[in-house]
């Protein structure tokens, strides 16, 4: 049978093109042989040989059979993906003229999921940044980072000698390196700078898998001690300061005031640790025999097929057989070993909040969804006039759906790309967030992983939000063609509704969350660190002996640092001044295992763990720390007066009891070079926060620079009545008069302080913009229904304005429309606030998961949005007109 | 003067198919039959080979198949040229002509 004309093919969608039954080609090739046979009998040949003939003029009939369908098969294939390519494209186009009919709910829809996306999408860039990426290292899965585990189970840094000793005897690595990291001064005078720079043992290059641009990396002689001092430097530092010059490697650099002979230049990619751009080699400086002084950060990578379980097993039992003989305080030596892929250590604590914050954008992208998923629902219940004449023209409930998903993913897929340049737009704001928390993120591409997860959303929500729409409105009885605003409608109302509540719900998590989480950041604002930071100015000053052969001595540091403030206090304005090795909420406190003498800890029993501080005579005046007992350090506490230190109240309530602290001397042992005898305690001050304005003091020893010495740069901190910027000018002379090689670092404290607030106001920032969002998505929720309940209710109220009934009932009508759902999501909302409360937990300081006031707000604001939303299409209720509403069945 | 046949040069069987075609649409036999006897067999071409490249002609779109009835009354696959099928005659005919043209000028140049 002929098939029917294109035209109508294309009218009914019928199936053009036809699968050949693979047998004819067996028919084909048969009429062929019969045909040709006849021909050679009637040429003249007996009929036995004119077969014969006929088949070898043919060839190999059964290899050609072969090719003839396989030549067929594909032609199948092609027919039927360009079929279906047409089909796609027949769909698109439908929906597109569909949506064109509908401005408002194309438009709509696209915003909806546009902002949607774009958040979720904005917050997976920095996921991707930092879990996918690939690190510029080779097979960087088998790099790994090494702790010491202690006996109390904490993760500690390596000691040098076990640092050494891992890398002779755990075989399961093929090259493991130890590092500290600094800044160095580089240059002199007025072209002095601090760079990020490090000491690393010899395999680090190696380890990493990185080879020098120029030059070479240290040989083993140069990591000798005494050995004349080499650096290798980055390729960033190499360009910026010196030009780039080859010729550079071999030459000489200042480096912390000595000449440091350059031997070669590594390639950007290694910012490793820390994106230190100069590094040395750390063998000489790992002299120390203690295995309870953890120093030293480990990396290695993995041999290869090892897994980190496996080395970490090994690597234990090679730790315990180290530690066999040593004494001291559990808190101090190694039970073990831990072995953290390289990745995951990066990322540390970071991964919490990052997950947490992809959560709360994926509850937006979940109330977008919802929304969409409403306004397809509402737009089916409309369309059933139309979708019961398709059903009664015979299609089917396959097609009626694929006309609502086309439509659907149309909307979503502009709105995809809408998002996706939306992520694009806020990744600027997310990566100085990121560059604070995690630095070696480095920047957040848009790459093809964003791109994907862009493109799978927009198709999630897409298919998401039109299958059950779709769905229920194919479900119309074929031929039966309901009347306009019948009780067909009541089953998707519900629908509706349902859905309407749980965005509310979602609303309500996320603000309730936003809550918390903004108080809970204001609380630490509130916080009292136990000093005061107004008016005062602070300046690092990095004095130490240097190597070489004109070392000075400690004595004459010290001298340096004295002459420093006695200068500084003689300024006009100046109230006080005063020097520490550890400005709180600035930089971290060495801390280690001191003694209380006649105490266990003295004897061998748990220690005294302590902060160990270095500060200036007068420190706790200029920092407004009250002395509570005794005095603080004074021009008397020299060296060769009596070894004095003073301990904090925290201190004393942990380690001294009911004894009267000034009676009580103190040691604190291992921590530098020094003699370390014990210390009478001369005074007891307030608790200071130093690590953060969350953490809780610890208990900390402070001794004076002058009795004990520091290689950490003490910090000035001066308390001054002139305005900053002329404390900061004068700071920036005294140390140029100091020392023109030390790079000017002052600044006020109160901005230091704010900074170390950063990360969590920014994360606040970040829940709060995705907490309005949330908001404004249920509002766009909430006022679509409320329209479309006005829409098909126009006949009623059309008929009651016309019998003369008050424009307040109406309106009130609409609103009071969304109670029920918005009163069920609020309660679920609040549930869900309260689950959520839980995993924000950690996030939290001085506020409980379940702060009633927080949840109370969140409840309000959401009630009030919900009635704002929907007052404003039921208003529109009152502008029907009651002549045309009527006249419209 | 009887001539062994020469072999057909590459591509050149589907040119003459779309010819052939486009006298009217024929089964696979009536193609082949009616290339031998145009020619007087001076075309070495295996019989069989003629329906691969139908088949792959048909692939391409250059020519379109359905099941009919011969004269004889046997059920046959009857191929026709489609409107694809006619521009490409149309391009193949054209540089064939000039190929030969070109061929022929160095031939009657050429000192034998």
């Amino acid at each position: 049978m002929a098939s029917p004309p294109r035209g109508l093919q294309r009218l009914f969608r019928l199936a053009t093109g036809r699968a050949a039954p693979l047998e004819e080609v067996d028919d084909e090739i048969a009429l062929h042989l019969e045909l040709r046979t006849e021909e050679l009998i009637s040429d003249g040949l007996d009929p036995v040989a004119a077969r014969r003939r006929a088949a070898a003029l043919f060839g190999d009939r059964r290899a050609i059979a072969e090719e003839l369908r396989t030549i067929d098969r594909a032609a199948d294939r092609g027919r039927r993906r360009s079929e279906s390519m047409r089909r796609l494209a027949q769909d698109l186009r439908v929906a597109c003229r569909g949506l064109l009919r509908q401005p408002s709910f194309a438009l709509g829809g696209i915003s909806i999921v546009a902002l949607g996306i774009g958040a979720a999408t904005a917050m997976f860039t920095v996921l991707n940044a930092a879990f996918l990426k690939p690190f510029a290292y080779p097979e960087s899965d088998r790099l790994v980072s090494l702790w010491e585990i202690s006996r109390t189970g904490t993760r500690m840094p390596v000691a040098g000698p076990n640092a050494i000793d891992w890398a002779t005897e755990a075989r399961l690595f093929s090259h493991l390196a130890y590092y500290g990291s600094n800044q160095s001064v580089l240059g002199s005078g007025g072209e002095s700078a601090y760079i990020p720079a490090s000491v690393v043992s010899r395999p680090f290059a190696a380890m990493l898998g990185v080879a020098p641009i120029v030059g070479r990396w240290f040989t083993e002689d140069e990591t000798r001690v005494g050995a004349p001092p080499v650096a290798v430097i980055g390729e960033g530092l190499w360009t910026r300061r010196f030009g780039a010059d080859r010729d550079l490697v071999g030459k000489t650099i200042r480096l912390d005031g000595i000449p440091v002979t350059v031997v070669g230049v590594m390639p950007k990619t290694l910012t490793y640790p820390t994106w230190a751009e100069i590094w040395r080699p750390a063998e000489p400086h790992n002299t120390g025999d203690s295995r309870t002084g953890h120093n030293w950060r480990v990396v290695a990578r993995l041999a290869r097929g090892v897994t980190p379980q496996a080395a970490q097993r090994e690597l234990s039992v090679v730790t315990r057989r180290l530690v066999a003989n040593e004494r001291g305080g559990a808190d101090f030596i190694a039970a073990g070993a831990l072995v953290v892929p390289f990745r995951e250590q990066l990322i540390g604590d970071g991964k919490k909040v990052l997950l947490l914050l992809q959560g709360a954008v994926l509850l937006v992208l979940l109330i977008a969804a919802a929304n969409l998923t409403n306004l397809t629902l509402a737009r089916a219940v409309r369309r059933q006039n139309e979708v019961g004449v398709c059903l009664a023209l015979g299609a089917r409930r396959i097609d009626v759906i694929r006309r609502f998903a086309s439509e659907n993913l149309v909307l979503t897929l502009i709105g995809g790309g809408a998002g996706l340049i939306l992520a694009g737009a806020l990744r600027g704001v997310l990566a100085t967030w990121v560059g604070k928390m995690l630095p070696f993120v480095g920047e957040l591409p848009l790459d093809r992983r964003v791109a994907g997860f862009a493109l799978g959303l927009a198709l999630l929500v897409g298919l998401g939000s039109s299958i059950v729409p779709a769905w229920r409105a194919s479900r119309s009885i074929a031929g039966f063609t309901p009347s306009r605003g019948t009780t067909a409608s009541r089953s998707s109302r519900r629908l509706i509704d349902g859905l309407m509540s749980v965005e509310i719900a979602l609303a309500v998590m996320l603000v309730a969350a936003a809550g918390l989480v903004g108080r809970s950041l204001f609380r630490l604002g509130g916080v009292d660190p136990g000093f005061a930071v107004e008016n005062r100015m602070t300046v690092s000053v990095p004095l130490r002996p240097l190597e070489g052969s004109n070392t000075p001595t400690w004595e004459s540091v010290t001298l340096a640092y004295d002459r420093f403030q006695e200068e500084l206090a003689a300024r006009p304005g100046t109230i006080s001044v005063a020097a520490t090795n550890a400005l709180p909420l600035s930089t971290w406190s060495p801390n280690g295992s001191a003694q209380v003498e006649g105490t266990p800890s003295a004897s061998g029993g748990p220690p005294a763990a302590a902060e160990f501080h270095i500060i200036g005579p007068g420190f706790f005046r200029t920092v407004e720390v009250p002395v509570r007992r005794g005095r603080e350090f004074g021009e008397a506490d020299r060296a060769g007066a009596p070894y004095v230190a003073v301990v904090n109240e925290a201190f004393v309530r942990k380690y001294l009891g009911d004894a009267d602290p000034l009676t009580q001397r103190v040691r604190f042992p291992g921590m530098d070079s020094s003699e370390d005898p014990w210390a009478a305690v001369v005074g007891v001050v307030g608790d200071t926060r130093q690590d953060g304005l969350a953490a809780e003091p610890s208990p900390a020893i402070y001794y004076s620079y002058r009795q004990r010495h520091t290689w950490r740069p003490m910090t000035f901190v001066v308390h001054s009545s002139q305005p900053a910027a002329a404390v900061l000018d004068d700071l920036k002379a005294a140390v140029a008069r100091l020392d023109p090689g030390i790079p000017f670092t002052g600044k006020p404290w109160s901005v230091i302080v704010a900074d170390s607030l950063a990360l969590p106001r920014i994360r606040s920032v970040l829940l709060a913009l995705f907490a309005a969002i949330a908001l404004v998505l249920s509002a766009a929720g909430i006022a679509a229904v409320v329209a479309f309940a006005v829409a098909q209710r126009t006949r009623e109220i059309g008929l009651r304005i016309a019998v003369g009934a008050p424009p307040g009932s109406i309106t009130r009508d609409g609103v009071l429309r969304t109670a029920r759902p918005v009163l069920l999501g609020l309660t679920a909302g609040v549930l869900g606030a309260l689950v959520l409360g839980k995993v924000v937990r950690t996030l939290l300081h001085g506020i409980e998961p379940n702060d009633p006031l927080t949840l109370a707000t969140a409840v309000l604001v959401t009630i009030v949005v919900a009635a704002a939303a929907a007052y404003v299409p039921a208003r529109r209720a009152l502008r029907v007109d009651p002549l045309t509403a009527l006249r419209q069945e | 003067m009887p001539t062994s046949p020469v072999e057909l040069l590459q591509g050149t069987l589907e040119f003459l198919i779309l010819k052939t075609l486009s006298w009217g649409p024929m089964h696979g036999f009536a193609v082949g039959r009616w290339i031998r006897k145009t020619t007087d067999d001076a075309l070495e071409i295996e019989e069989g080979a003629l329906y691969p490249a139908l088949h792959r002609m048909e692939r391409r779109g250059w020519i379109a198949s359905d099941w009919g009835v011969t004269e004889n009354n046997r059920r046959a696959k009857y191929y026709e040229i489609t409107r694809l099928g006619r521009d490409q005659l149309r391009r193949e005919e054209s540089s064939w002509t000039r190929y030969v043209a070109a061929v022929s000028k160095i031939m009657a140049a050429a000192k034998v």
